[in-house]
């Protein structure tokens, strides 16, 4: 299996690279809600699974990128990804500037700090006349992107997300966050510069998800902050790390693919969607108490997308 | 040492060279299959059913779960009226075929209405949405639309954060308007009471409180209306004795209030208690629903007022049914032993915009439904549709007051109705105190 | 130059928040010496070890090795000076393989150049570890962790390693061949400053010995010199 690995990668990446030729609408549909989610799931297996930089706070960046996005088209004329873009830029910004007060905290605090950011942002932009209060904004570009675009857009987040896990951990300070998710005193105690490495991480984890965030409200259109800021985002992307498997690189990617199929499947159960989610994550908890793909890797040592180097 | 082991390990290594090697090989099999896959898989999805789908994106769950409870009642009994003569008669396929609805859950959040709305349509190839409820379903599920060319009529949500996405081309909406409509139904039932029109507000943080409470100093200031704003307050907010003793040292006697159903049972709660008593309490949405207002306890209800945009009282028929408005708030009543609640005739008229213009079009596609839309002009259980070149069609608002019922503990009697005379009035407006 | 001073720890005051662990201690090793410091629970034995590794700053006091000032320095400067600490309780990285385990020990960019020669010497020292050097941390028994945990901190050609209770929780007869590497490490030139709850061993081996009670040095000479009597005195109080 792992022999055939990047014969397989090929395959899958060439698969979702052609999904427009043959797949339905519906695959797109699917598959574009499965680039979009895999790139955040994997931002936050960055930050939670490597750097122990558990953030319940992936929405701060999430609003404030698909609200640059909007004002910025809506208000500026700027070029559609253009504005993506830059979004994800603030997004940079505004992590450098929550850094700033967070940083120090650790674990919990640090946890309940970024949700608390973000829960300020929510405040503040409900009450910002400059983006209509809560009433939300549309982002109507004059020419809209076809379906098309968008998916490739977001194919482009999702195998990038995916990639530059891949990099940085095989890269030189990646054997360290490696080593930070194991044993964060010891691994500084071996020389890892444990501040900057999380900076780092924090940085590219607001920017990848800030710029997919971008993509997501173009696809979405209609962006309103109680939705867009709200913790409901990071539970989704708890959810899909966990059970895929936190800290390895394959959990998000089966992870994502069990959220999106399942949160497709219980939309017609509309009364007991949330119960069976919970139950559905229970179970799998359960079964396999370090994800799936973490189970699998203890069990076998399957890893398709292991960062071993030697 | 590192290249030495390389072949034996269990984690397969893997040097730049031969990534490139190797991902060259894997990518030019994969673009191969690629090429040829299409021709596989295409024809399996070409089959078309023998029916007309609807969309039905609804908030079935969540904080506006109240907007969305009659359904599925109201769908599906319609939907069985308008299939009982085996349908609508649709050109493509040379005979009557049945309407058929797909409901999702929205689960009251704007960014899971608009996946839900792709998938009906992406997926399930809707003919048709139909959705209702607050800019939180309709808005992202109207852009949806939009963008997916297909045809959507929408109702029960303000005007203008629904304006705020046009201008649209598949999209028509029928509700009505906080500045053309609430307002004047707002002040003209205060005017009914002899006070000093100084309005104290009660609006909470969110978008409905924020624009009304905008719109109301703005336009209420030219009808000599003095407001006194001590500022929006948080969603669960359990102190107001802050804001209650602001009125009452400004003698604020109208009390002007757009909040969540539990806030204005703490508000309210609190008012009594410290011994603010206004003449005149009009509160928007959290006043809306019989459930809500029987939680407030004791005697507090008697005598709110809030809006009403549909009723048992309104003189309007199905064409559809050919029910009247109390015909239909019956059988909601005997088959589900609850109260009649506004959204039931908006939901149902939105069945009866569907079927007519369905019938006209005779056809589905996309095109010809949508221009079947702009041509409406018929009437329905909330009032006449005729959608103007802003694609929107004002219904009929006027106020109500809750009294102490008979059949339930609280009814709501029509108590102003000025611009819309045709609309009985069931009852008297009295001052609180 | 046997006189060198490898290490030199003076007046040294370390606080938690308000608390206070270290007081006024002091350390010295001369270059090539297994030096031990021994003491009850909570002396503040691993809190000396700590501040020296640059885990914790000191509030007072100087720390100087091979005559360059290091207090205050955090470990990713402290590495290439050239001190590592073998932690407590082993703390291998259990989801990394015993390579990566011991490439982690020559993380800081000084120490990588030599990297390969450093891992040839410790695969010879613990064959073991050649063995399963593809195999998960946390599928070594203990006292194979022991000695990944050692050859990790051998990675970065250290000149002072600081062992923080490396007999922990071991069968004796390992115990005895990790002591046996130790002496063929302290052979090479390394010093080591050893944390030890085993008196007899870490005395045995020493050149030098510490003893620490509540956060202060009481006692310092050769391990010959100390009595039983003294030792007691500094574990139990009386």
């Amino acid at each position: 299996m792992v022999k055939y690995k990047w014969p397989i990668l090929g395959v899958l990446f060439v698969g979702f690279a052609t999904v427009p030729v043959w797949g339905s609408e519906y695959v797109l549909l699917f598959c574009l809600l499965y680039c979009l989610y895999l790139a955040m799931s994997q931002m936050w297996n960055l930050l939670a699974g490597y750097t122990s930089l558990l953030s319940l706070g992936q929405q701060a960046f999430i609003g404030f990128s698909g609200y640059a996005v909007a004002v910025l088209t809506n208000y500026y004329g700027v070029y559609i990804w253009l504005s993506v873009l830059i979004g994800g830029f603030f997004s940079v910004l505004l992590a450098l500037f929550m850094s700033l007060f967070i940083f120090r905290m650790r674990g919990i605090y640090f946890a309940i700090g970024t949700w608390i950011f973000a829960e300020m942002l929510l405040l503040w932009f409900s009450n910002w006349k400059y983006v209509k209060y809560g009433t939300g904004l549309f982002i109507k570009p004059p020419h809209p992107p076809s379906m098309t675009t968008i998916y490739y857009a977001s194919l482009i987040m999702g195998a990038g997300a995916t990639a530059a896990i891949y990099i940085i951990l095989r890269s030189k300070i990646g054997l360290g966050l490696m080593a930070m998710r194991d044993d964060e005193d010891v691994s500084e105690a071996m020389g890892v510069e444990i501040f900057r490495s999380k900076l780092f991480c924090f940085m590219v984890g607001s920017f990848i998800t800030g710029l997919t965030a971008g993509v997501l409200y173009v696809f979405q259109i209609f962006i309103q902050p109680y939705k867009a800021f709200a913790i409901d985002w990071t539970v989704i992307l708890v959810f899909i790390v966990i059970i895929g498997g936190i800290g390895t690189i394959e959990g998000p990617i089966v992870g994502t693919f069990i959220y999106v199929l399942l949160s497709q499947w219980l939309a017609e159960y509309a009364h007991i969607s949330l119960l069976l989610l919970g139950i559905i994550a229970i179970t799998i908890i359960l079964l396999a108490p370090t994800g799936i793909m973490g189970t699998l890797h203890q069990k076998t040592g399957f890893a398709i997308l292991s960062p071993r180097r030697l | 040492m590192e290249k030495k082991k390389k072949k034996k390990d269990r984690y397969d290594g893997i040097s730049r060279r031969d990534f490139m090697k190797k991902g060259a090989v894997a990518v030019g099999a994969a673009m191969t299959s690629g090429l040829v896959l299409p021709k596989v898989v295409k024809p399996a999805r070409a089959a078309r059913r023998k029916y007309i789908l609807i969309g039905r994106p609804n908030p079935s769950t969540g904080p506006i779960a109240s907007f969305g409870e009659p359904t599925p009642w109201v769908d599906e009994r319609a939907v069985a009226k308008i299939n009982k003569d085996g349908g609508i008669y649709i050109k493509e396929f040379g005979k009557k075929v049945p309407v058929k609805i797909k409901i999702m859950d929205t689960e009251s959040n704007p960014t899971k209405a608009g996946e839900v709305a792709s998938r009906l349509i992406v997926k399930d190839k809707v003919d048709l949405m139909v959705f209702y409820h607050t800019p939180d379903t309709v808005n992202p599920v109207a852009s949806i639309c939009e963008r997916f060319k297909v045809p959507g009529i929408s109702l029960d949500a303000p005007l203008e954060p629904w304006l705020e996405g046009g201008p649209y081309h598949w999209n028509f909406h029928a509700f009505w308007s906080v500045e053309k409509d609430i307002v004047p139904v707002y002040t003209g039932m205060w005017e009914q009471v002899k006070t000093n029109r100084v309005v104290g507000i009660l609006m909470a943080n969110d978008p409905d409180g924020v624009s009304w409470s905008a719109v109301f100093k703005k336009l209420g200031a030219k009808l000599g209306y003095k407001f006194v704003d001590l500022g929006r307050f948080p969603y669960f907010n359990k102190d107001f004795s802050s804001f209650i003793d602001g009125w009452k040292k400004q003698n604020v006697e109208i009390l002007l209030g757009n909040t969540i159903p539990p806030d204005f049972a703490t508000a309210w709660r609190q008012c009594q208690r410290l011994g603010f008593r206004p003449k005149v309490a009009t509160i928007g949405k959290a006043v809306l629903f019989p459930s809500a207002v029987g939680a407030l306890g004791g005697d507090l209800a008697n005598g709110l007022t809030t809006e009403v945009w549909w009723s048992p009282h309104h003189p309007f028929k199905s064409s559809l049914t050919g029910e009247s408005a109390r015909e239909l708030c019956d059988a909601w009543m005997k088959d589900t032993g609850k109260e009649w609640t506004q959204p039931i005739g908006y939901k149902h008229a939105g069945y009866e915009i569907a079927a007519d213009v369905l019938r006209r079009a005779q056809s589905i596609d996309k095109q010809t439904i949508r221009n079947a839309i702009a041509d409406t002009n018929m009437d329905t259980i909330v009032g006449h549709i005729r959608y103007n070149k802003e694609h929107y069609s004002r219904t009929p608002l006027v106020g109500g007051q809750w009294v102490k019922g008979t059949k339930f503990p609280w009814e709501l009697k029509i108590v102003y109705n000025k611009e819309h005379p045709n609309i009985p009035m069931t009852g008297k407006i009295f001052a609180l105190s | 130059m046997p006189d060198e001073i490898a290490l030199k720890v003076s007046n040294l005051d370390v606080h938690y928040k308000d608390f206070q662990a270290l007081w006024n201690v002091f350390l010295e090793a001369q270059k090539g010496e297994i030096v031990s410091v021994i003491g009850a629970n909570g002396a503040g034995k691993s809190t000396l070890l700590n501040t020296i590794a640059g885990l914790l700053a000191p509030t007072q006091g100087a720390i100087e090795c091979l005559g360059e000032k290091i207090d205050g320095l955090p470990p990713y400067k402290i590495v290439p000076i050239g001190i590592t600490l073998v932690p407590e309780g082993r703390r291998i990285f259990p989801r990394l393989t015993v390579y990566e385990n011991l490439i982690m020990g020559s993380y800081t960019p000084r120490t990588r150049s030599s990297r390969n020669e450093a891992l040839k010497k410790i695969y010879q020292l613990f064959p073991v570890l050649k063995d399963r050097h593809n195999q998960m941390g946390d599928t070594l028994s203990g006292g194979e962790q022991q000695m990944l945990a050692i050859g990790r901190a051998l990675m970065s050609n250290p000149k002072l390693i600081l062992c923080d209770e490396i007999s922990l929780g071991l069968a004796p007869v390992v115990i005895k061949s990790i002591y046996g590497r130790l002496r063929q490490i302290n052979q090479e030139g390394i010093t080591i400053v050893l944390v030890e709850q085993d008196i007899k061993r870490s005395l045995k081996v020493a050149n030098r010995a510490y003893i620490m009670l509540e956060g202060k040095m009481v006692l310092e000479g050769e391990p010959s010199s100390i009595s039983e009597e003294q030792v007691r005195k500094a574990y139990f109080g009386i």
